[in-house]
């Protein structure tokens, strides 16, 4: 049994210790809003934050989880319902998604960098934001960033 | 391997349909476009106006959308449709996802399959009837209610309103439910469309942010198992599986299991599974493709131009519906060729493909004592459920297939190979859900490919520079062989459409024209790719045209719209997109000294035209993209935000594509293990891309694969303009580097 902190909560988990923690979240811990797309870190699917930072679950085993608090989609928003973060809010409104299944990693990754550089340039956002997305969704994503931005600004 | 037994119908073959005739309106005998009646079970339940449509007692309208929602935005786009006709609060409509029914079948396809950019336009007239039909029920049993003419009734957002008085559509439905079905029920002039056409936010975007929508990798119930994979390097290689009983003695596993190709290891989570299965090796004693090599594979399609007698494929004239088929007169053709005081030749190859999905490839069953139950991330609901009843034994009745959200399709989850492998591993565990889930490396390995064509080109050109004829002939497999479909009737002896249809475009006025193709065998597993045939064949059709201009000196937007006379809507869009990058006229390669080029192409279907102007920078080895416009007309648009996207990026689709993909064979085997060997652009490596629709028409065309064939193409036309590399074999990557 591993103890984690998800989402505010201290969960036990049961799963074996060199488990990723993406497996973990998805299959333990119910949290499926976290994909699963390369098991190498290379697509950013899997994309949680730990301590606050963007972090790859897919390349965390849980035994080096440890005290580390872990946010994924499903708790980015503020607590009360249908209430969206401003990352997820400004994808609904620039109608980001297609099939959607990278979007839960990618907007981790931006509320990450959102978190970090409350301000970031246009060429930032293209540097740091390196998740794949296979429906070609990028032109949207550097309005929706720096709307997102804006709208957590105000 | 798997066989969906529905006629193959694509891209190019939907051409073919309907210049057999089987036009616009004699296509709608489909389930989806039949006569429909409408059930109400008691006074709580929603009444049913069909399969597809169900309004509650409190007016919540559902409508059961019965395409595969992998992120084109089919599940918008036809409730839409239903949705205008009917007058219901369409932010109130809930969508479902749908499961595998016969009375679900595409009108156009006459099956439930969601492939070929066919989903709007094969559904937009059964739909509408059907919309159209419970209005005209649900206003007349108002007006029974109400003691009032139907005809000073109105209806706004599900409210009918007589005179003072207003009901809503819950409280009619069940009166209506009784009421006769009209055959033809009036249908709103497009015109006064409000609902299609606008510019709402998509239905599912809050479940695709919030982590919550559930795709086919997300299935999960109490007491599941998940299956992890070792799979040979062919669905039909022979093999001898060793440490099979090492792995069943490890944590969590619960049974090994055969499944086509390769070993099923069943544990209780993913995690133990795929451990397993790193322990299991298969000793692989034959393969179809076995020594494949990447020069094997061009040594192979060289060599049937010399030794496979080629088969002709007519030429399609697009510009009327239905359009004209025209079979050419081959000695005519080489006639012409030889009589030109100027020919041309080019000869070009493409790699094969993979698709890539993010998603990766996965699927769950269960089977127990009432049946089989299959979900999962399936473009062919209706195939996979054939599959299930002949790997069970179980009569279709007994077998039920829910469709998830797709993490992406692309035509991939149009194979039906990991449905069958899904089964066969829930067979090993009978009482419990049964995951199949792909390694990303296998997701690749294992892939049903876009073939490899290869292709030899002659024009000849008259003593003005004008082409006067054209002769073209491709290599590679066959996508029709490889899944064992028959010919459709009328077409056999001809070339399979999905290598070979508009190698020359039929739009081109160009006298002479011919299409030859010389099938190659090379037991790739291959199948649909976004495009299918015109993934390759613009490509060849578009480049081969630009070397014409070239040949002649002559501007290379002025040479096609020469050749596009009573082409109107192709000129358009041809021009639209050059006018977006400031186009001027002059001669071809005038750029070559700044490094500069631009390039244009376009492609097109019936009802759907796509053209793409870009600007490059190539300096030494060293090629720049510095935009791309699209202008694009599809007729009448029913989500046009939706539409911009799936141009957009079909754009960044077919970017990936023309830079750098390309699946390398060595051995037997592909290469590509991930994303480090398959490059995919990421957000730094788009250029910036300006998409401009064409608004207009009054019937829908289609959208999904309009833009991805027409990057390379454009981008090949703009290198050589530059001063760069004529590129007749992709990816760009081989030559520049980006």
């Amino acid at each position: 049994m591993v103890k984690l902190t998800v989402n505010g909560v201290e969960r036990d988990c049961p799963a074996d210790p060199d488990t990723p923690l993406l497996w973990a979240l998805r299959e333990d811990l119910g949290l499926t809003g976290t994909k699963f797309g390369c098991g190498v870190g290379a697509c950013g699917a899997c994309t949680v934050h730990v301590d606050g930072e963007a972090v790859r679950s897919c390349q965390v085993p849980l035994s080096d989880v440890g005290a580390g608090k872990v946010t994924t989609i499903e708790a980015l928003g503020p607590a009360q319902a249908e209430k969206l973060h401003p990352v997820q809010q400004a994808w609904v409104e620039a109608q980001v998604p297609q099939c959607g299944y990278c979007q839960p990693g990618m907007i981790m990754a931006v509320a990450a960098l959102l978190a970090r550089d409350p301000d970031p340039s246009e060429a930032t956002i293209r540097e740091q934001i390196t998740n794949i997305c296979r429906c070609g969704t990028y032109p949207r994503i550097v309005a929706a960033v720096r709307q997102a931005a804006a709208a957590a600004r105000a | 391997m798997t066989q969906p037994s529905g006629p193959l119908i694509n891209l190019s073959r939907r051409h073919v349909l309907a210049g057999l005739g089987v036009g616009a309106g004699g296509l709608l005998l489909g389930s989806a476009g039949a006569a429909w009646a409408a059930t109400v079970a008691d006074g709580k339940a929603p009444v049913q106006f069909g399969p597809m449509l169900a309004i509650a007692p409190d007016g919540a309208v559902t409508v059961v959308v019965p395409t595969s929602e992998m992120g084109q935005g089919t599940q918008e786009a036809l409730a839409r449709i239903v949705a205008e006709e009917l007058d219901c609060d369409f932010a109130r409509l809930v969508v479902q996802l749908p499961w595998a029914d016969p009375a679900f079948s595409n009108p156009f396809a006459r099956r439930q399959l969601t492939a070929n950019s066919m989903s709007v336009t094969g559904y937009y007239a059964a739909l509408r009837k059907l919309g159209a039909g419970a209005r005209a029920m649900l206003l007349q049993a108002a007006a029974a209610r109400l003691a009032v003419p139907v005809e000073s009734l109105s209806v706004k957002a599900g409210r009918i309103s007589g005179g003072s008085r207003e009901l809503t559509f819950g409280e009619v439905a069940a009166d209506a439910a009784s009421l006769p079905v009209p055959a033809e029920p009036k249908l709103k002039d497009p015109a006064s469309f409000g609902v299609i056409g606008g510019k709402t936010p998509r239905k599912d975007l809050h479940a695709k942010v919030t982590g919550t929508a559930t795709f086919g990798i997300d299935v999960a119930e109490p007491g599941m198992l998940v299956a992890a994979l070792v799979l040979a390097p062919h669905p039909e290689a022979r093999f001898t599986a060793r440490g099979l009983d090492d792995a069943r003695k490890l944590p969590g596993v619960f049974a090994t299991t055969p499944v086509k190709g390769g070993v099923a290891i069943l544990a209780d989570r993913f995690w133990r599974a795929h451990k397993a299965a790193q322990g299991v090796s298969l000793e692989v004693s034959a393969s179809p493709i076995a020594g494949l090599s990447d020069e094997s594979l061009r040594t192979g399609m060289q060599a049937a131009f010399g030794a496979v007698e080629p088969a002709p494929f007519p030429n399609i004239e697009a510009a009327g519906f239905p359009p004209k088929l025209q079979r050419a007169d081959k000695p005519q053709v080489l006639a012409a060729l030889a009589a030109a005081p100027r020919k041309v030749e080019a000869t070009y190859e493409v790699p094969h493909l993979a698709h890539a999905t993010m998603e990766p490839i996965c699927c769950s069953a269960k089977l127990t004592g009432d049946g089989l139950l299959i979900r999962g991330p399936l473009q062919d609901p209706a195939s996979s459920r054939d599959i299930g009843a002949r790997l069970t034994g179980l009569p279709l009745d007994k077998v039920r297939v829910e469709v998830t959200f797709l993490g992406g399709g692309f035509g991939r989850k149009w194979g039906t190979d990991f449905v069958g492998i899904a089964v066969q591993a829930a067979q090993a565990a009978p009482g419990r859900l049964v995951k199949t889930v792909w390694t990303r490396e296998q997701d690749f390995a294992m892939d049903q490919f876009r073939p490899a064509f290869a292709v030899r080109s002659v024009a000849g050109l008259d003593d003005k520079g004008r082409p006067v004829a054209i002769h073209s002939r491709i290599a590679g497999e066959s996508i029709a062989a490889y899944h064992r479909k028959p010919a459709i009737p009328g077409f056999e002896g001809l070339a399979d459409a999905n290598s070979a249809a508009q190698l020359i475009y039929g739009a081109y006025a160009v006298p002479q024209k011919l299409i030859e193709y010389h099938k190659t065998d090379l037991d790739v597993p291959v199948g649909f790719w976004r495009s299918v045939t015109m993934s390759q064949n613009a490509f060849f059709a578009e480049s081969f045209v630009d070397e014409l201009a070239f040949a002649a000196g002559q501007d290379q937007l002025a040479l096609r719209l020469a050749m596009l006379d009573g082409q109107p809507r192709i000129r358009a869009v041809l021009e639209k997109a050059a006018a977006m990058i400031g186009w001027q006229a002059r001669k071809p390669g005038a750029g070559k000294k700044a490094g500069k080029g631009r390039g244009i192409a376009f492609s097109y279907s019936d009802n759907s035209f796509c053209a793409i102007a870009t600007e490059v920078t190539v300096k030494g080895k060293a090629l720049t993209i510095d935009r791309m416009a699209c202008a694009f007309d599809c007729g009448l648009m029913i989500d046009p935000v939706s539409t911009e996207g799936q141009i957009s990026g079909g754009i960044v689709f077919g970017l990936q594509a023309a830079l750098w993909g390309e699946v390398h064979f060595t051995e037997g085997r592909p290469t590509a293990e991930n994303f480090g060997d398959y490059r995919m652009p990421l957000l730094a490596d788009i250029p910036p891309i300006d998409v401009a629709l064409i608004p207009g028409g009054t019937r829908p065309g289609p959208v999904g694969e309009a833009s991805t064939p027409v990057v390379a193409p454009a981008l090949c036309n703009a290198i050589a303009d530059a001063g760069g590399p004529r590129i007749r074999a992709l990816p760009i990557a081989r030559t520049l580097e980006i």
